[in-house]
């Protein structure tokens, strides 16, 4: 009991810092690997040289920088502080490489080789192994990207520098400096305002002019007009001498609202944008035969990148890899992985003529394919497609709309005013217009709600939730359903060595892998994983018999490893020797037991519901396992299937992990998707699991709920702050300096009030990292 | 006060400078990677390739 309360024994065995994973010493896959390459002086690296592969990635996907070659990778948001001094140490491994670069804004890798000595395929091996989920980038992709996201520190650094220098100007004018001095401060202010009013505010412009034209309210309408009337009136004053100027303030207030935003998206997992269907193959190029046109027929495999690959060519794809296209098999039977459609934990055997779809991963053997559909059209292809389009959720925002009801009541008594112009005169309804525009602008919604989503992302991220979208924090109220996809969210979508199993002698165990040493069924990688290194016997005449198993002669005597039958959630094994049964084994993806408990624990508090495209009977007996009624467990959904049954049942959250999931991860109220989880569910999830963090999802929502109460005490305080000062402008009580003045001690008051939250979400954190503790 | 005309363009100046080299810091990537330049300072001297040249050349 008294280790249960000592953190640090709690904590990852190897970086010490991140809570351990459920049944696990380590915090994430990266930690375990670096542990194992300290203590087992493991070594990735090989002796080999380049291969004739290295040559052509180097000259497809390299970067001649000096005498050095540069390589691009995507990669996933690195899991703790270990994985990025593992990243350091790759140099120890690969000593050409001469430098490694990670950019943590856009997840991105650079590696740098001597030339000559370019590794591209081992280094890509290496990420994958730290389940960094590397994707080649060609030479130009990352550029766009990186010069975007260049030009907006560029934008907040030089906003930061002219504010500052016209604050400098202008704190003397306040202070009583010499009269004849005044308008020389005065104009320099002006000269410095000029790059912040003509290049400075372009996304408040760009924003408010696309909103016009959408015919959307948004919040950088009044912004925009509020800022372009302040400047053009502070030039006006400026060139009159009358002393109203607010470059200072402007300057400032721009500077506050693209500061927010730019902390809000750099919250966010950005590097988990929806791929394309190039980056989403381990190997960018395909073993291909033309045979669509006699002028292109080749009498042997090429390589050749996806883009190139057409109807009526021979595509082989090699065993353990991705199929690209629709088409029909060639090669005499093979079993595919089907998991990404249909939800189906073992392989299917496919025979020659079968069509098969892109997507599924071969298994068994090298697959030979006729192509039927090009690989950009696919259904494949449209779904992954489908990803990369701009989600509509983001129109749920409910502080948004009282922001928008902020903006039409404030043109409304501008337009109120314009009608008292003959009472009031012009000049005196121009002025209380501007200084209602001033102080009205809706703060919360543009300055204090995305900071306060933005600590709470960084909550969450230490807690292993990564955020796509931050305003994911709006859609998060209080969940009472919970729907989740079943095979590899809650299973492990692998088989495992039931635990019914018989004790097994350390004989067998080595007949066995002997048998299954060359196989990479998912079977064998189970029996591997259960049994780990052994020394093997050398089988003789030893082959893989496609649908049934392993066979071949050790010391004499003839052995079979067969699938007998495929039960309800696994499979059961037969090892005959001399055609003489001798021992019966299981194997089941029965779910991880961290998981189990945790959903036990949900479903105390709120209903859940299971979906999948694995079998009905299959989903029922494991619903049934962690109490779910069966009234509330689909299964042999399709993936328009499960989009149908979430827009009906309309949970507030869905946790799926599968290709197949992806429509109904972008259609679902708030999306997660596990770290294991396919590149495109990633990209279509709100949020991503580092590891199985399904036993905090408790801890989420109590984030959520606690950064909404944030939002919401911010809007009542914006709300009443604009409602007597926006009365006070009407009247002509307060004019456009004071609003000028009064704007940002409301907008002080917010980031305030967001701080004071911010020490409850800490305290959510350290309570969560406790209770982790207690129980690891 | 016949000092401030001497002392607003050296800040102008000043500030110019630092903007200069704020904008030749971005446009190089110097904020691209601020990660791992702390962490390859405290990890190992580790030779590469070019190191052991390097040192066959002396």
């Amino acid at each position: 009991m008294t280790a249960a309360f000592n953190l640090s024994n709690s904590n990852c065995d190897y970086c010490r810092i991140n809570p351990r994973r459920a049944a696990d010493l380590f915090c994430c896959d990266g930690c375990a690997l670096l542990a194992q390459m300290e203590h087992k002086k493991l070594d990735p690296s090989s002796d080999q040289g380049p291969s004739l592969e290295d040559q052509k990635l180097t000259l497809d996907f390299g970067k001649q920088q000096g005498g050095l070659t540069a390589f691009y990778f995507q990669v996933d948001p690195l899991a703790c502080e270990a994985c990025l001094q593992g990243l350091v140490r790759v140099r120890e491994f690969y000593p050409a490489i001469r430098d490694i670069e990670w950019d943590r804004n856009l997840s991105s890798l650079k590696i740098l080789f001597y030339h000559g000595q370019e590794l591209p395929t081992q280094i890509y091996g290496f990420l994958k192994s730290l389940k960094l989920n590397p994707k080649w980038l060609s030479r130009d992709s990352l550029h766009k990207v990186r010069s975007v996201h260049r030009q907006r520190i560029l934008r907040i650094g030089l906003l930061a520098a002219l504010a500052g220098n016209i604050m400098m100007f202008a704190v003397p004018t306040y202070v009583g400096i010499a009269p004849e001095w005044k308008p020389l401060f005065e104009h320099v202010q002006g000269l410095i305002f000029l790059p912040v009013l003509l290049w400075g505010a372009l996304p408040i412009y760009q924003s408010a002019i696309s909103s016009f034209r959408l015919r959307q309210l948004s919040v950088d309408l009044p912004l925009a007009l509020a800022f372009l009337s302040g400047s053009l009136l502070s030039y006006a004053s400026l060139i009159q001498g009358n002393g109203q100027i607010y470059f200072d303030s402007l300057s400032g207030f721009l500077f506050l609202i693209l500061l927010s935003r730019f902390l809000m998206e750099n919250s966010i997992a950005n590097s988990l944008r929806a791929p394309t269907l190039e980056t989403l193959f381990d190997n960018p190029y395909f073993k291909v035969r033309s045979c669509s046109n006699r002028a292109s027929i080749t009498s042997s495999f090429e390589d050749r990148q996806i883009g190139e690959i057409q109807v009526g060519d021979l595509v082989q794809v090699p065993q353990g890899g991705r199929i690209p296209v629709d088409g029909v098999l060639i090669s005499e039977g093979v079993e595919i992985d089907t998991s990404w459609l249909d939800g189906e934990s073992l392989p299917r055997l496919r025979m020659k003529g079968a069509s098969v779809s892109a997507g599924a991963k071969v298994i068994s053997a090298n697959a030979l394919i006729r192509v039927e559909c090009e690989p950009l059209k696919t259904d494949f292809a449209k779904l992954i497609g489908e990803v990369s389009k701009v989600s509509e959720k983001l129109g749920t925002s409910w502080e948004a709309k009282v922001g928008n009801w902020l903006v039409l009541a404030c043109f409304g008594l501008i337009l109120f005013l314009m009608t008292q112009i003959g009472s009031l005169g012009s000049s005196e309804v121009f002025k209380r217009s501007l200084a209602l525009l001033i102080v009205a602008c809706p703060c919360a919604v543009s300055f204090a709600a995305p900071m306060a989503r933005a600590r709470a992302s960084f909550i969450a991220r230490k807690l292993g939730f990564w955020i796509r979208d931050p305003k994911v924090w709006d859609r998060l109220r209080d969940p009472q359903k919970i729907a989740f996809d079943k095979t590899g969210t809650l299973t492990e979508g692998i088989l495992k060595l039931s635990q019914d199993s018989p004790m097994i002698d350390e004989h067998l165990k080595r007949i066995i892998l002997s048998l299954e040493n060359q196989s990479q069924h998912p079977i064998a990688e189970a029996l591997r994983k259960a049994w780990g290194q052994k020394e093997l016997f050398e089988v003789s005449n030893g082959r893989e018999v496609v649908g049934q198993g392993v066979e071949g002669s050790i010391n004499g005597h003839f052995y079979e490893l067969h699938r007998r039958a495929v039960t309800t959630g696994g499979a059961q094994l037969v090892l005959r020797r001399d055609h003489r049964e001798v021992l019966e084994l299981d194997m089941d993806d029965s779910g991880k037991p961290e998981v189990l408990a945790a959903l036990k624990e949900l479903q105390k508090t709120r209903s859940l519901y299971l979906l999948s495209g694995d079998t009905t009977t299959r989903v029922h007996t494991f619903a049934r396992k962690i109490g779910v009624p069966v009234s509330h467990a689909w299964g042999g959904l399709t993936p328009q299937e499960k989009l149908k049954v979430i827009q009906e049942l309309a949970p507030d959250v869905y946790v799926g992990d599968g290709t197949n999931d992806v429509l109904a991860l972008r259609s679902a109220t708030v999306s997660v998707a596990p770290a294991s989880a396919a590149a495109e569910a990633k990209a279509a999830a709100d949020l991503v699991m580092m590891g199985s963090e399904v036993h905090r999802l408790g801890v989420l929502f109590e984030i959520g709920a606690e950064s909404r109460k944030v939002v919401q005490r911010n809007l009542q305080i914006s709300l009443i702050y604009n409602v007597f000062a926006g009365a006070a402008a009407v009247f002509g009580m307060i004019n456009p300096l004071v609003a000028a003045v009064l704007m940002p001690i409301s907008s002080l008051a917010l980031g305030f009030s967001t701080l004071m939250a911010t020490r409850k979400l800490r305290d959510i954190e350290r309570s969560a990292q406790i209770s982790t503790a207690r129980n690891p | 006060m016949n000092v401030l005309l001497l002392m607003i363009p050296i800040t102008l100046t000043l500030s110019f400078f630092f903007v200069g080299a704020f904008l030749w810091a971005t446009r190089s990537g110097q904020w691209d990677d601020v990660d791992m330049a702390a962490r390859k300072a405290l990890s190992e001297d580790i030779k590469t390739v070019g190191d052991h040249d390097e040192t066959k050349q002396h």
